[in-house]
């Protein structure tokens, strides 16, 4: 619109022209005091928003780690985990706190080293439970687990070859299938799971067998086209920092001590 | 034609440009991906990877459409042609080959190929074979879903299968008690109340839904065969009685009440139980008319479908007792009691699944233009196996063998399918399916004389014939999904169909017997197959605030041995089918404006084509056309929601349906109100 101002002479609007873009591409600057965070949401221990003081295990590490570095976070609120993946990947996002790592994530973002680990365990109805020590056990059973999720290389090719295990489109689906005896087993986060069996009322039908399916370790996923490299690193130090030091097992107990005081509040 | 594509491209260019302009979102994954299909392969199973070709409308897309009746919603669907023949009423034609048999009645126009359902309740018509949309028990407001399969599926359903199925799927009661109202009212004297109210008792769910709809037509006049142009029902001269058409004006006025109730306890055993009533009294193309292109027709039915499942084992049974009437044509009014049995189970192993089931109908007519009461029974053996050799590789094949009373003949139905899936973003699948017909009333029983009441020298007697073949079809499918980036997502899907064993009633040499001229028309055998390829792409366009589908079909359908017409003993001739459109697509956008608004564009194309009837019918050209329904939609609160919609926006007033009503610009404004818990 400049360009066509004849009242500006060509030098002025050249000057103008400068000025807007450097006032333009300065509001897309990023301010890296401050590091973007998210998570998958509903997923306790490892990250929940119920309470803003204690946003789970990968949710409080991040906190922690960046009160130590000197930097501010700031959460954001909670959309679909597809478009978390897609804001982290685009640079919208510097921070995932709690994820699962993949070959293709890997050559999207940068990871940290495993801060924790999530179990997949056996969900089975209380009155038809079963010893559960290996997956050979789940032979000859109908099983199910939610569309997507993978129990890990090793036990997806067992599974796949050896079980009968059914996709279904959500937990609470699973779980119900369970409790109404159409699935004989489901395959789920121990953790979450218990939450979640919590919610639809159904801990009093359902039990989780105490040996675990598989482990999947958990990360802190980091965006690579973040304008705040520096920061990252960082934050990623200190993690490693609150590693080596034992301030990850402190956070890890108290959701742990969180658990076992509800599961003791349940069997009252 | 050109000008309507350079619109259509236009708009999706525009489509493209603004939903361009956000790159936030990850696309189908989100909102259509992760969506699971249970009619493709008669378990649930997610869309993306469904080894047929499937598309499923979803009530919240009806709603944002301002969509008011289910034939309406078809118009979302890819590969699905939509022709309005008056206000509130449809023809929906799968891929189309509609009026295959050159010359013959304007009521082969109809579907009668493709299968409907209602919660796996079988609601084709076996008169002529169809669907009768305005006699559904249900509303727009009760849809949960739609899934609607292109291609021969007659395997996994039975007899009806043929062209696909379009398979509607019903709103249960949820968590929270309420009592919903919705109001639409619209030009044209339009009405439609809704009225639901859910409870949930523990494991038991309960449904109560009821709904009057009242429209009137475009046009006050109707198209004359004699005369070739659209006159006042006085100036036209009848052979059926002038009580016939005694509501010019009115369209539909119809009522319905369902209730659904839904046991599904922590227990093997679960049942599903729905009872319906339906009242209608509408305008549409049904039988044959050699004066103008509608008849009047009054329905009512009642019913119930219980659905029981035990683990593994899903049965279904039903019973539907209904009542048809043709005003002016009493021979036509007829009764029906319609009894329907299935059951299936799935045996479950490592990389396989083995589903074997069967099916009973029992569906009897009972009407003077098949001489009493009649009965056609069918019985369905099916089995289906799906095969995994590999995590990303599946084979699927499924046979279905059915034994109908009459004709002696029994058919297989079946398919072989495959679906490979590439990369996490990739799938490709396969298909060869065959499925057949059932017999109908008309085609097998009819056995009527017929003398004109103006003109009682002229006499026409119609007879069907048991043995007659049943229409075949064979469809071969290479279909391909790929989610392009997080914002786009397309699939392609190419077909072939081969459609033969087609009969139609013949005339014979006319005879006078005792000063009455009499025609004879017998049902036939007829030489004809329709063979038609064809392209589909859809694309879908995902964003925050954006979300633009857009699809477009491109078919070629030509006919071998077309009879030059249905005079005994006609020649044949090899011609290019000129009443399917050869390209026609939609683009459905909605732009997120708000939180709480939203606008929706619908727009809808056909290319030019051409029914060619029997006489006095006569030769009916289409031009091509784009039709366009805007609609802004706006939730008050979580509780009040409305609607605009202005519909029918087209540089054209054409009849689409042959010479129905000229469509013309109508507006809708509608209110939705919750009350109770949420």
């Amino acid at each position: 619109m400049i360009l066509y101002m004849p009242f500006i002479n060509s030098h002025l609007k050249m000057i103008l022209l400068i000025v807007l873009c450097t006032i333009s591409s300065a509001s897309f600057a990023k301010n890296c005091d401050t590091l973007s965070v998210n998570g998958a949401d509903g997923w306790y221990p490892y990250f929940s928003r119920q309470n803003p003081e204690h946003l789970g295990i990968m949710g409080d590490v991040v906190s922690k780690a960046a009160h130590r570095a000197g930097l501010n976070l700031e959460l954001r609120p909670s959309i679909p985990w597809k478009r978390i993946l897609l804001n982290l990947r685009n640079g919208d996002l510097d921070v995932i706190a709690g994820a699962l790592k993949t070959q293709q994530r890997a050559k999207q973002f940068d990871f940290s080293t495993a801060v924790h680990f999530a179990e997949l365990r056996v969900f089975v109805r209380n009155d038809r439970a079963f010893q559960f020590k290996q997956l050979s056990d789940l032979i000859g059973k109908i099983g199910g687990k939610v569309r997507g999720m993978s129990l890990g290389q090793e036990a997806d090719n067992y599974s796949f070859n050896n079980l009968v295990l059914d996709d279904v489109p959500s937990p609470k689906s699973l779980f119900k299938m369970v409790a109404s005896k159409r699935l004989e087993y489901g395959i789920f986060y121990g953790s979450t799971g218990r939450q979640e069996l919590e919610r639809d009322n159904l801990s009093a039908i359902l039990d989780i067998l105490p040996v675990a399916v598989a482990t999947e370790d958990l990360f802190m996923a980091y965006s690579k086209r973040s304008q705040c490299q520096r920061q990252i690193t960082l934050l990623n130090n200190e993690i490693q920092k609150m590693k080596d030091d034992g301030s990850i097992d402190l956070i890890i107990q108290y959701y742990q001590a969180a658990i076992a005081s509800q599961d003791t509040e349940g069997k009252k | 034609m050109i000008k309507h594509l350079a619109v259509y491209l236009l708009l999706i260019l525009i489509g493209m440009q603004v939903a361009s302009a956000d790159g936030l979102f990850y696309g189908k994954s989100e909102e259509v991906g992760d969506t699971s299909s249970s009619t493709s392969s008669k378990h649930d199973e997610e869309l993306f990877l469904t080894p047929l070709s499937i598309s499923i409308v979803t009530a919240k897309q009806i709603q944002l459409s301002g969509i008011t009746t289910i034939a309406e919603a078809m118009k979302l669907v890819p590969g699905v042609i939509v022709r309005e023949q008056t206000n509130g009423q449809f023809g929906v034609h799968i891929r189309g080959l509609e009026a295959i048999v050159t010359g013959s009645a304007l009521s082969n126009i109809n579907n009668s190929k493709t299968l409907i359902m209602i919660d796996n309740r079988i609601v084709f018509d076996y008169f002529t074979g169809g669907i009768f949309w305005d006699t559904l028990p249900i509303s727009v407001e009760d849809v949960e879903r739609i899934e609607v399969v292109r291609g021969a599926v007659s395997s996994l359903y039975g007899a009806n299968a043929v062209t696909g199925v379009i398979h509607i799927f019903t709103k249960r009661a949820g968590n929270d008690s309420h009592i919903k109202t919705s109001l639409t009212v619209g030009s044209k004297n339009s009405e439609i109340v809704h009225a639901s109210a859910e409870k949930q008792f523990e494991a038991l769910s309960v449904r109560l839904s009821a709904m009057s709809e009242k429209r009137d037509r475009y046009e006050n006049s109707y198209f004359s065969f004699a005369d070739r142009e659209y006159q006042k029902i006085d100036d036209i001269t009848l052979t059926a009685s002038d009580e016939a058409y005694s509501h010019p004006e009115k369209a539909v006025d119809k009522q319905s009440m369902s209730l659904v109730i839904n046991n599904d306890p922590f227990e093997y055993l679960n049942y599903d139980v729905t009872l319906y009533h339906q009242e209608s009294d509408v305008q549409k193309v049904h039988i044959n008319s050699s004066d103008i292109p509608f008849t009047y027709n009054l329905s009512n039915a009642y019913g119930l479908n219980l659905k029981l499942n035990y683990g593994n084992l899903n049965s279904r049974f039903s019973h539907h007792l209904g009542k048809q009437e043709t005003l002016g044509l009493p021979d036509f009014t007829y009764d029906t009691r319609i009894s329907q049995a299935s059951a299936d189970y799935q045996f479950k192993f490592p990389k396989w699944l083995i589903q074997p089931g069967v099916d009973l109908y029992s569906i009897t007519y009972d009407g003077d233009f098949i001489g009493g009461e009649r009965t056609i029974q069918e019985t369905n053996y099916m089995l289906r196996t799906e095969y995994n050799p590999r995590r990303n590789w599946r084979f699927i094949s499924a046979f279905s063998y059915s034994d109908f009373n009459a004709p002696d003949d029994d058919y297989l139905n079946y398919q072989f399918l495959t679906t490979y899936q590439m990369s996490f973003e990739t799938s490709l699948r396969a298909s060869v399916q065959v499925a057949s017909s059932s017999p109908f009333m008309v085609g097998q029983y009819i056995d009527i004389e017929f003398t004109f009441p103006n003109d009682p020298s002229q006499r026409i007697d119609v007879k069907g014939d048991k043995e007659a073949r049943l229409s075949r079809m064979t469809t071969y499918e290479v279909g391909l999904r790929h989610q392009i980036d997080f914002n786009n997502f397309i699939e392609l899907e190419a077909f072939r169909n081969e459609m033969d064993d087609f009969t139609s009633f013949n005339i014979q040499d006319p005879i006078v017997v005792g000063g009455q001229t009499i025609v004879e028309r017998s049902l036939t055998d007829l030489p004809q197959i329709a063979i038609q390829n064809g392209v589909t792409v859809n694309w879908i366009y995902e964003s925050s605030h954006w979300n633009v589908n857009t699809f477009f079909s491109w078919q070629n359908t030509e006919i071998l041995d077309q009879a030059e017409n249905l005079n005994q003993g006609s020649e044949t001739r090899d011609e290019h089918h000129k009443a399917t459109p050869k390209y026609y697509g939609g683009l459905n956008m909605n732009w997120k404006i708000r939180r709480d608004l939203n606008f929706n564009v619908l727009s809808n194309y056909l290319d030019e084509h051409s029914f060619e009837l029997q006489q006095p019918q006569g030769t009916k050209d289409i031009p091509s056309a784009m039709y366009t329904n805007l609609t802004l939609s706006y939730q008050y609160s979580a509780k009040v929601e409305g609607f605009f919609a202005i519909k029918n926006l087209s540089d054209q007033k054409e009849s689409q349906h042959f010479y129905t009503d000229r469509l013309e610009p109508i507006l809708f404004i509608g209110v939705d109100v919750k009350f109770g818990s949420d």
